[in-house]
């Protein structure tokens, strides 16, 4: 659901680790120390080693001091979290699994509003390019939060929470270009109303590089983005607030396309230039009642159109949220709330890729209601609820959720959870009807969506702990057994006699493959995380993680009448970074990333480094260089799909410089 | 080009750097030098001294990590020429022995009973909870977005006989009472 509930508003346990640093903020003027960062932001530090999920929060700092250029790139700061880029312009981010283009268990919400593909089951990342100067924080949780988010809250969640408008006051001009990104350049001016209210409006342009694609004996053009929006923020008395926001954009990679039907003679990948318009106006009005309860409603209407190569679509979203929290005396706080969603869709295809029914709209109804109950005060505390969720075609579904939470001591907590979860078929999933050959082969298959598609199901059962060590270890680990039935797969009807007579007499067959709830499996797995303080000046941190996957069919299938379209995650990865401040001037900041082989062995493992190393100038500039991707030219992260294969992503060497005024 | 770049950029790590300055720091380091400056521009009622070298109490309730880096962070430190010390205290009645006081507090229904109950002795109550100075607390701090902002509840302080300069208050949201002519 939309407004974020408080306990999972969390920096890590390890926001106070660092702790054991002395700085002297008492020689500093008032104006100047109310001037210093805060680099954690934690609301209150009683409640980050109390939330009984495996939550990672990305601050601020952390994603200046990263060097990313999007919103992707990002999201390899945190642990657990796969992200491979596919052409430059497409990435397959994913949580405990299920890495794709679309990676559909995963569900992505920008300040409370939902930006997942209702048409194509996923986040369109390209899309997603939010000006990084902008963001608070990102909270990303491993592990299912559908009793909270609803649908498609299965493998994880990310969430994007942007700073409220007294924080951005003054201008901010940022730019910067090199070796495989030509220009990134934002600018951002914001100012207060009174006492009460906050404006900002920013406007960003990039042109970033995308990846070499080998059968097309070139690199993909730098692909452009635009987007500019404004927001508001106001107090109504003393009780009451408002945000209203809205953002338009606009972007056009040049997309590679495997050729549906390849023939000899001709390229096998085709480079298509792609576009998409969309744009979002949202608000949201929150009131806190005299005895601190707080209740939110927010409204949003997204509006897309894309032109993706082999078809057109546009989606609009109407979505309206109302939340409310209801503190108990006797140690319950209680949270529930409603929901509707509409999503509209219209689309034109091809004969290769097109949507039967063309057009369709989806609806969701939605409720739930969850209790926080402290069984001992700050010791232990239990955490259920559930969420029921209607859907078109898909009916209804519970998603429940308990979670347990022990905190023996204020530096080390234990939890345990256990939830139910669904990911709802996409319009893609219903009613898609692609065709597909490959060169020299003599059918085709037809494939096509199913309408009688329920559900993929979630079980998950969750262990993990906090602790600190000493004044300068932190450390964070989680295990999870995700149990996983009725995943999509497709059922082929295999050739009959007359087929094969038909092919040796040399004529071309069509073979039709229809969207079946196919599979039971489950992926297993441990997440570690560590930070260490080694000097004041540095921080170093560390994680690694572990998954292993298993598939089994379900009666009736078998390896000969039917596939999967299959997606990569890898068993193994890990990163440690080091974050140096350096004198009074200089930040440094490098990270090792070792990511084991893809599922399947579908692409060997690899190592990358990006390295950054900034200079203040005076208070308000920062030169900066950037590297990425270091160890090699070029280095491929992905394995393709159907119709999108992976390119080779370039090594980037950049330089930039932001200004405040 | 590839070599001087990683040279430069990453071969940092064998060098021995310098101190690092202030750019940043975590939350409890910014609660403890928050304190601090806020107690710079604060005055008390003459008569919550016994004499010129009475030392400020910092107490510290419900937040015991905070103590530790309010310690360090004051250590040697003065106020107005008197001597800092940070007690932690069990609970209100201690807290009125106090000249600051930090209160881990964060229920709205707990704000609410213990102000209710406050008799408003010269004691500067800080928290960090969203109701804090509405409920009656004097200052309270947020580290939300990054920075330290700050709200002011100046009928709380005028309860309770305390004054802020204008230096602190122009910086101040104001949650309750009036802004009077500055000092």
């Amino acid at each position: 659901m939309s407004r974020i509930r408080a306990h999972y508003l969390t920096g890590l346990v390890l926001a106070a680790v660092s702790s054991a640093q002395q700085k002297d903020l008492t020689s500093l003027s008032l104006e100047d120390f109310l001037n210093v960062e805060v680099t954690s932001v934690d609301k209150s530090p009683q409640k980050l080693s109390r939330t009984p999920a495996a939550v990672y929060v990305i601050t601020q700092e952390d994603i200046r001091r990263s060097g990313a250029n999007n919103l992707p790139e990002v999201l390899r700061l945190a642990p657990g979290v796969s992200v491979s880029s596919i052409s430059g312009s497409a990435w397959a981010v994913s949580i405990r699994g299920f890495g794709n283009i679309y990676s559909n268990k995963l569900l992505v919400l920008v300040d409370g509003r939902t930006v997942y593909s209702a048409l194509l089951s996923g986040t369109l990342w390209g899309e997603e390019m939010v000006m990084l100067e902008d963001i608070e924080r990102i909270e990303v949780i491993r592990g299912p939060g559908a009793t909270m988010w609803g649908a498609n809250a299965v493998s994880g969640v990310i969430n994007i929470i942007t700073k409220n408008t007294k924080d951005t006051h003054g201008g901010l001009a940022a730019v910067s270009g090199g070796t495989y990104h030509p220009i990134k350049g934002r600018i951002r001016y914001g100012g207060s109303m009174g006492q009460t209210g906050g404006w900002r409006t920013w406007l960003q342009y990039t042109r970033q590089g995308q990846a070499y694609m080998p059968e097309a004996g070139r690199a993909l053009e730098p692909w452009p983005t635009i987007r500019g929006g404004a927001r508001l923020d106001r107090d109504l008395g003393d009780r009451d607030s408002v945000v209203v926001e809205g953002e338009v954009e606009h972007y056009s990679p040049e997309s590679p396309l495997i050729s549906p039907h390849p023939q000899p003679g001709q390229p096998l990948v085709n480079i298509l230039k792609a576009g998409t318009s969309s744009g979002f106006l949202m608000g949201r009005w929150r009131h806190v009642t005299r005895r601190g309860d707080e209740s939110t409603i927010q409204a949003s209407f997204d509006d897309e159109a894309m032109d993706v190569l082999i078809f057109k679509a546009r989606v609009r979203t109407l979505d309206l949220d109302w939340n409310r929290k209801y503190g108990l005396s006797s140690g319950h706080t209680l949270a529930f709330g409603a929901g509707a969603r509409a999503n509209v869709i219209s689309t034109s295809g091809t004969p290769e890729f097109r949507f039967d029914p063309a057009n369709r709209t989806y609806g969701i109804l939605s409720g739930f209601i969850q209790d926080e109950w402290q069984l001992s005060p700050d010791k232990l505390t239990l955490t259920f609820g559930a969420k029921l969720e209607r859907y078109t075609l898909a009916g209804a579904a519970l998603q429940p959720t308990a979670r347990l939470m022990w905190t023996p001591t204020p530096k080390a907590g234990l939890w345990a959870s256990v939830s139910r979860a669904v990911r709802t078929p996409a319009h893609t999933d219903y009613a898609a009807r692609i065709s597909v050959s490959a060169a020299g082969m003599p059918f085709a298959l037809e494939i096509s969506g199913n309408e009688a598609l329920r559900p993929e199901v979630l079980k998950a059962f969750e262990a993990g702990t906090r602790f600190q060590l000493g004044r300068a270890w932190a450390f964070d680990i989680a295990a999870f057994r995700h149990r996983y039935t009725e995943l999509d797969a497709y059922r082929v009807t295999p050739p009959s006699a007359a087929d094969f007579a038909a092919i040796a007499m040399g004529r071309f067959v069509t073979l039709p493959a229809i969207a079946v709830n196919g599979i039971d499996g489950w992926n297993q797995g441990v997440e570690a995380e560590a930070i260490f303080q080694a000097r004041r000046w540095w921080q170093l941190s560390g994680s690694y993680s572990y998954m292993h996957e298993n598939r089994s069919l379900r009666p009736g299938l078998s390896p000969a009448n039917s596939f999967v379209l299959p997606t990569y995650s890898p068993g193994h990865q890990g990163q440690i970074r080091s974050s140096w401040n350096l004198g009074r001037f200089w930040n440094a900041d490098t990270t090792v990333y070792r990511i084991g082989q893809l599922t399947g062995g579908a692409l060997p493992d690899y190592t990358r480094l990006d390295c950054r190393l900034a200079r203040r100038l005076g208070e308000s500039a920062e030169f900066s260089i950037n590297g990425q991707n270091l160890l090699r030219p070029q280095q491929r992260e992905f394995a393709g799909n159907l119709m999108y294969p992976a390119g080779y992503v370039r090594r980037s060497i950049e330089a930039g410089v932001r200004w405040t005024f | 080009m590839r070599t001087t770049f990683l040279v430069t950029v990453c071969g940092l790590a064998l060098l021995p750097c310098s101190e690092a300055q202030i750019r940043s720091a975590t939350a409890d380091q910014m609660r403890a030098g928050f304190l601090y400056q806020l107690a710079q521009y604060a005055d008390w009622p003459p008569d919550s001294f016994s004499s010129g070298k009475t030392p400020l109490r910092f107490c510290v309730l419900g937040q015991d990590d905070l103590v530790e880096i309010l310690e360090s962070t004051v250590r040697g430190k003065t106020i107005q020429g008197r001597p800092i010390v940070i007690a932690r205290a069990k609970d209100m009645t201690q807290v009125a022995e106090c000249h600051l006081a930090f209160l881990g507090l964060n229920r709205p229904k707990q704000l609410q009973e213990t102000f209710a109950r406050w008799s408003y002795p010269p004691v500067l109550l800080v928290g960090e909870a969203e109701e804090f100075a509405r409920s009656g607390g004097m200052v309270n701090l947020s580290l939300s977005g990054g920075k330290v902002t700050f709200e002011v509840n100046l009928a709380a302080a005028e309860r309770a006989r305390l004054e802020f300069r204008s230096q602190l208050l122009r910086f101040a949201r104001i949650a309750g009472g009036e802004r009077r002519g500055a000092r």
